[in-house]
């Protein structure tokens, strides 16, 4: 049973490893589902394309959004979500190593729960993604399903 | 021993007579028992109730033991049984009880009784009229005696009465409105009120609404004010008139106060010191009168206080500082006040010195005078003699005024002075010329000529007045004569009537090149060009008969002849003369050969001027006051295509395109009318010219006017401005370039900026993805397979991660340096204080091992963006704490020193600090002055610190000694003058 569920949104594979990694270690998560860009995201979503036999109730506790992806940026991928009835409550951190004003400012605006910068150094890295699994999935009431 | 006081023996006196009756009534009534206690109980009701309470526990106390001593078997003496005990203690009980009962209830009604009869004492004997009057009736209620005095009405009188009896018969239709309004409080007010008699009195209402004998009512209180208001009146008569003498006064005047400091002042002081009125009663002595006065103030305020008044002159100082003096009377009023009335005298003053002043002048002439003045009386005796008579006649004024003037006349003209003066008495005012010969002191004879006046009419003088020369010496005057001539400038030539020159000076010897002696008596037609000298001599007889003086030659035409032969152009002046030998003519000969050559030059000026107008590059043409052309010169044919001869006598139309004409007519003739700009120059401004091949052409031209012998010409000078024109179009179609490429460049330039935004972002995020998998990957190296690694490589690994880490740091620090720069800036009011508290407080929690004093000034309010000044304080804090890393006793100082227009803040610490020789590199983006193994860094903080400051308008400077600490000021303009100057610019 996947109940609790990150879908982790994410091009880059070292990123993707690294992440993986602390997750892992911080023991608060069974299942990562990765996706490798914004289009892949929505299909994972709204179960279209590769993604059509996923059960559409099913969905991710948590979204890690990296903003700078190929096809459909994450900026796009937050927009559509918060448009669409299913998908418009799921918590959605972004995840992304830009600091930069604007970007935080537009994802706030499209309705990001959360902006977190990834870190260079590597326990920070870990850390960080070690209190966001603790913080969304284990303290964080998520929105009641319909 | 304490005294009793009567009242309290009283009591008890009536408490022991009261017990005693009810005992003899106990023996006298035989009755059954119980009866005793029954009366000794009345005795004591009676007695409380006629003496208080102490009087009624004195009767319990007097009826035990008398009713114990004589009727009962005494108390001591019985065994105390249980039934006569209590008996006893009821009865104690019982009477005590209604002792107290009774005595209150006394208490009570014997203060209401005193305050009643205190009350009616007041309202009876009250000397202000006073009474009660039902509010429903408006009947009297009660009236006091002063009230009956007041009115005339009797008590009874007024109880058949309201009060509408007492008010005017005006008054009371308003009457009940009145009373029904009023407010239940106490009111004041003044009324006109009616006596008995039907006289009116005014009087000063206080009432009181209230409750009498159970209705309601109001208690009325009625001043009589009628005295206090006539007298109020009077005064404020008194003092309108005082006010109306005080501000029509043609004098000034002031009132002061017994410091000297004026409290009024009327219009008229006010108009002789050029000051309002509000602002003399500002002033005081020193500010009216001049400098040198002022020490006399005190002194006259001594004298003043002695004698009550005090008159004198001052020199008063008006508004401008000009100067007038015045009379002044001073007076001491009742009040304390000075009053003084100040008279402008200067007027009078100047009339008086103007008086003295004529006399002065008067004497002086008389005195300097070389004629000598004498009064005669009718009979020629001298009654008065002016100074100058001893250099006149040589006797002294004394010695004159004794002589009678005949004395000194020489015998043979006596006869002829005693008629000429018999004539002169004849007719007051009339003046008769006398010439005689006197006596001088010294025995010779010297003639006088002289003017007898007769002023014996005028008051004051009284006499013969009698102005006297002496002309003895006329003689040489002859010989003066002969100097002046001699010495003039110009050839003098003094000719008889018949043509023989006799007198001629120097001039003219060097003027024709003869010797004097070779002229003297000469004819003088000898100076006079043969081809002249057929008519001058009828010309000179001419001028014999009516001689007349006036110039010759002027025209030109006169030449005289040298001795040489030669002429020269002359100007002659003759003056007619009368001499002892007759009518003579005096010539005045000036030589104008050098004034003819400075014709010749003006004509040739002239000339040049013609070339100068004919090579002129401009056209240069003049029209006369019909508009025809009469001069037209070379570059004007070239402009116009028409020679100079075709267009002379034309008129200017013709050089002028059609649609122009009438205008220019207009223009040109308007300014002709304007005499005022006569000879100056009018720009007409760009207009057109039409060229003999009708081709029309922009012209730029100015004009003139000048009036010559009664004629009017303008003259224009034209420039064709074709090619400037041009040139100027060129110039536009240039700048309009010059927009198109600004627009295009500024273009350019955004593009840039979204470049290098787009750089900043791809550093931002595509620089830090590897760093952070490098750092990553090695600490996961690290974990994984640490056991497989030796020290060396373990440490190889960590450096890869310290170096990844650094290189986050430095990405940071750029990108921050960057955003700082690029950012919009919104200025707001910033209380820095907290900010820094905040900053410190952080770097604490990071670094709690750390003991850190901190000190935060209060008032650190700066105008600046939040975000960026933060990032300036976190920089220079976050210095401060890093490179305090090392020092015992580590302190922070945040603080603020104003300077003018600035605000200087600064962040001291006692750390490392630096040398100040390497000043100038702190600023610099990766310089740093420590190295990485003490102190980590990128040195780009205070770079980013110095570009905020400047986007500010401030400045960033330090000071600092190695080992002793560092001070890094910022400044940033002040809040109350970046407010002031407005918003102003909030990007950049």
């Amino acid at each position: 049973m996947k109940d609790k569920v990150i879908l982790l949104v994410e091009d880059n594979p070292k990123d993707e490893a690294l992440t993986m990694r602390a997750l892992k270690k911080s023991n608060v998560v069974n299942d990562v589902d990765v996706v490798r860009d914004g289009v892949e995201a929505l299909d994972y979503l709204f179960c279209t394309g590769p993604y059509e036999s996923r059960d559409p109730n099913l969905m991710p506790q948590l979204i890690l959004l990296d903003l700078k992806l190929p096809k459909m940026d994450g900026l796009q991928v937050l927009q559509k979500m918060r448009g669409d009835e299913r998908t418009k409550r799921l918590p959605v951190v972004v995840f992304t190593s830009s600091s930069e004003q604007e970007d935080m400012l537009k994802s706030y605006d499209l309705g990001a729960n959360s902006y977190v910068r990834k870190p260079v150094e590597f326990e920070e890295f870990s850390e960080a993604t070690r209190q966001l699994g603790v913080y969304w999935l284990l303290l964080n009431e998520p929105p009641p399903s319909d | 021993m304490p005294v009793l006081p009567q009242k309290a023996l009283t009591q008890y006196a009536i408490a022991a007579v009261s017990v005693s009756v009810a005992i003899l009534v106990t023996f006298y009534t035989p009755l059954s028992y119980g009866a005793p206690t029954t009366l000794a109980f009345g005795a004591i009701l009676f007695t409380t109730w006629y003496g208080g309470r102490n009087a009624g526990f004195t009767a319990i106390a007097l009826a035990i033991v008398a009713v114990d001593y004589f009727i009962l078997p005494p108390i001591f003496a019985v065994a105390l049984d249980g039934d006569s005990i209590f008996r006893l203690s009821s009865f104690t009980i019982l009477s005590s009880m209604t002792v107290w009962l009774i005595s209150s209830r006394r208490n009570i009604e014997r203060s209401l009784e005193s305050t009643e009869n205190r009350y009616q004492l007041l309202f009876d004997n009250n000397p202000v009229p006073m009474w009660v009057y039902d509010l429903e009736t408006l009947e009297f209620l009660a009236v006091n005696d002063a009230a009956t005095h007041r009115y005339g009405f009797s008590r009874s009188e007024f109880a058949s009465m309201t009060i509408r009896d007492i008010r005017m018969p005006e008054d009371i239709p308003g009457l009940l409105d009145d009373i029904n309004k009023s407010p239940k409080g106490i009111l004041q007010s003044v009324w006109r009120h009616r006596k008995k008699d039907g006289s009116a009195i005014d009087v000063e209402i206080n009432s009181h609404q209230l409750m009498f004998n159970g209705r309601e009512a109001r208690l009325v209180l009625a001043a009589d004010v009628t005295e206090k208001l006539r007298n109020e009146a009077q005064v404020r008569e008194s003092e309108s008139r005082y006010r109306t003498l005080f501000d029509y006064a043609p004098d000034g005047i002031l009132i002061a106060d017994i410091e000297s400091r004026y409290t009024d002042a009327n219009a008229s002081i006010c108009r002789m010191l050029d000051y309002t009125r509000e602002e003399v009663t500002q002033f005081g002595a020193e500010d009216i009168l001049v400098k040198a006065e002022i020490e006399h103030v005190n002194v006259a305020l001594d004298t003043l206080k002695r004698q009550s008044d005090h008159h004198r002159e001052w020199q008063f100082k008006r508004r401008d500082g000009t100067t007038f003096p015045a009379e002044v009377i001073a007076t001491l009023m009742p009040d304390g006040h000075l009053m003084a009335v100040v008279r402008d005298v200067s007027e009078r003053k100047e009339a008086e010195e103007k008086v003295l002043q004529s006399e002065r002048r008067f004497r002086a002439l008389i005195e300097n005078s070389s004629d000598a003045i004498a009064l005669f009386g009718a009979e020629g005796s001298v009654l008065w003699a002016s100074d100058s008579t001893p250099q006149v006649l040589g006797y002294s004024v004394d010695e004159m005024v004794k002589f009678n003037a005949f004395e000194l006349i020489d015998e043979s003209d006596r006869e002829a002075v005693a008629q000429k003066l018999r004539y002169c008495l004849g007719q007051p005012g009339l003046r008769v010329e006398v010439r005689a010969r006197v006596l001088h002191k010294d025995g010779s004879l010297r003639l006088l000529e002289g003017v007898f006046t007769n002023l014996l009419d005028v008051p004051n003088i009284n006499a013969i007045v009698n102005n006297y020369r002496d002309i003895t010496d006329r003689e040489t005057d002859e010989e003066r004569f002969r100097q002046i001539i001699e010495g003039a400038p110009y050839g003098k030539l003094l000719v008889d009537t018949e043509g023989k020159i006799q007198l001629v000076n120097a001039k003219v010897e060097t003027l024709f090149g003869y010797e004097r002696e070779e002229l003297l008596g000469e004819k003088m037609e000898m100076l006079v060009p043969h081809r002249f000298r057929g008519g001058h001599g009828g010309h000179r007889e001419k001028f014999a008969v009516d001689p007349m003086a006036r110039a010759m030659g002027t025209g030109g035409d006169l030449f005289g002849l040298r001795k040489d032969g030669s002429e020269f152009a002359v100007e002659i002046a003759l003056n007619p003369l009368k001499t002892n030998e007759g009518m003579m003519i005096l010539s005045t000969i000036i030589d104008v050969t050098d004034r003819r050559l400075a014709e010749i030059a003006v004509r040739r000026s002239q000339e040049q001027l013609a070339g100068i107008i004919e090579s002129a590059m401009d056209a240069i043409i003049t029209v006369d006051s019909e508009q025809n052309v009469v001069l037209f010169n070379s570059a004007a044919e070239k402009m116009f295509g028409y020679t100079s001869a075709e267009a002379l006598g034309k008129r200017i139309d013709r050089f002028i395109p059609d649609r122009f004409r009438h205008s220019h007519h207009e223009h040109i003739q308007d300014f002709g009318r304007t005499h005022v700009t006569r000879r100056t120059m009018a720009s007409l401004g760009a207009i057109f010219g039409l060229r003999s091949n009708g081709e029309e052409f922009p012209i730029e031209a100015s004009i003139s006017q000048l009036e010559s012998e009664g004629d009017k010409f303008f003259t224009v000078i034209l420039r064709d401005i074709t090619e400037r024109k041009a040139a100027e179009a060129q110039n536009r179609r240039l700048n309009e370039t010059l927009e198109t490429r600004v627009v295009e460049r500024t273009a350019e330039l955004q593009a840039a900026n979204k470049e290098l935004e787009a750089f900043s972002y791809s550093v931002s995020h595509d620089l830090r993805a590897p760093l952070r998998h490098i750092n990553g990957f090695s600490k996961a190296l690290l974990e994984d397979y640490w056991e497989r690694l030796d020290d060396t490589g373990q440490g190889y690994l960590k450096d890869v991660c310290d170096a990844s880490q650094e290189m986050g740091r430095l990405i940071d620090d750029v990108l921050q340096l960057a955003r700082v720069t690029r950012s919009e800036m919104r200025k707001e009011v910033v209380d820095l204080g907290p900010l820094a508290a905040t900053i410190l407080e952080e770097q604490r929690i990071h670094d709690s091992r750390r003991e850190v004093k901190i000190k935060i000034a209060d008032g650190l309010t700066a105008y600046g963006d939040k975000r960026l000044l933060g990032v300036v304080l976190l920089n220079l804090l976050g210095n401060a704490w890093k490179f305090t890393a090392g020092t015992d006793n580590a302190e922070i100082e945040f603080g603020l020193s104003k300077t003018t227009g600035n605000l200087d803040f600064y962040v001291r610490d006692n750390g490392a600090g630096f040398d100040m020789a390497y000043s100038d590199k702190l600023y610099g983006a990766f310089q740093r002055l420590h190295s990485s193994k003490d102190f980590e860094g990128t040195g780009i903080g205070l770079a980013t610190v110095q570009r905020i400051v400047h986007r500010h308008g401030g400045r960033v400077w330090a000071k600092g000694e190695v080992n002793k600490g560092a001070t890094f000021y910022f400044s940033l303009p002040d809040i109350i003058q970046e407010e002031n100057e407005g918003q102003g610019d909030t990007t950049s």
